[in-house]
């Protein structure tokens, strides 16, 4: 999963998939949109994310039943480097 | 240019109605390709002496092209590419939009299509009308 603050824009982009075109897109929230291939996320798109990243990504995790720990590791490691591309990999979540 | 002297004002209808013809011949040189100085050059009455409000940077917003003066985010570049929109497209929809609003940060939400007919919104920062923040394909 990759994600990139654009700090001007004041926007996030999370890359879910490696589709590179979408041809449609989904106002879960409206400051989240998501990019649909096929009828499937390939991006969320975060506006404003000064204003809170829960509630648009909690809407568009649930929408398309969507890892919400991982939309928002990627989402807070995106504004920790603004206008830097960060890859975000989580493994599984331990159960020992 | 000679510049223009505007009348005093002369009520919120009045006002109303001026604003409404600025918007026209506005919309009317953009249509032809003129620019905002020949709109002015018509008479039309490009700024009233109105604060600065939502609706008037939501107009301001729509006429970021006609200055030459846009600009696209570098966030608003890559979803271009995503969605495969080309630049004239957003463009046309600055320049034309058959909708505008304003979302909660007050910037403006310009609706528009793509030259394939596929509809976009472009939405625009409101304190920059040249600022393109971001565009996408709307389903």
């Amino acid at each position: 999963m990759r994600a990139d603050y654009d700090s001007s824009a004041n926007a996030i982009s999370i890359a879910i998939g490696d589709t590179p075109h979408a041809e449609g897109s989904d106002e879960v929230h409206p400051r989240a949109i998501v990019a649909l291939a096929a009828g499937k996320p390939v991006e969320v798109q975060l506006l404003y994310p000064d204003m809170g990243t829960a509630e648009p990504l909690a809407a568009v995790a649930c929408r398309y039943e969507l890892d919400l720990e991982a939309l928002q590791a990627a989402a807070q490691s995106a504004l920790a480097a603004p206008d830097r591309v960060v890859s975000v990999e989580l493994a599984a979540r331990s159960t020992t | 240019m000679p510049k223009r002297r505007l009348p005093e004002p002369k009520g919120a209808r009045w006002e109303w109605d001026q604003r409404q013809q600025g918007r026209r011949r506005i919309s009317d040189a953009s249509r032809v390709g003129g620019s905002l100085e020949r709109a002015v050059w018509r008479g039309g009455f490009i700024r009233t002496w109105l604060p600065f409000g939502d609706e008037d940077r939501a107009f301001a917003a729509g006429r970021a092209n006609i200055d030459g003066s846009m600009r696209l985010s570098r966030h608003a570049k890559n979803e271009t590419r995503l969605y495969r929109i080309s630049v004239d497209d957003i463009e046309r929809t600055v320049a034309s939009p058959a909708r505008r609003d304003l979302d909660e940060r007050g910037n403006a939400r310009l609706t528009g299509e793509t030259g394939d007919g596929r509809p976009i919104l472009v939405v625009v920062a409101g304190d920059d009308p040249g600022f393109v923040i971001t565009v996408f394909l709307r389903s």
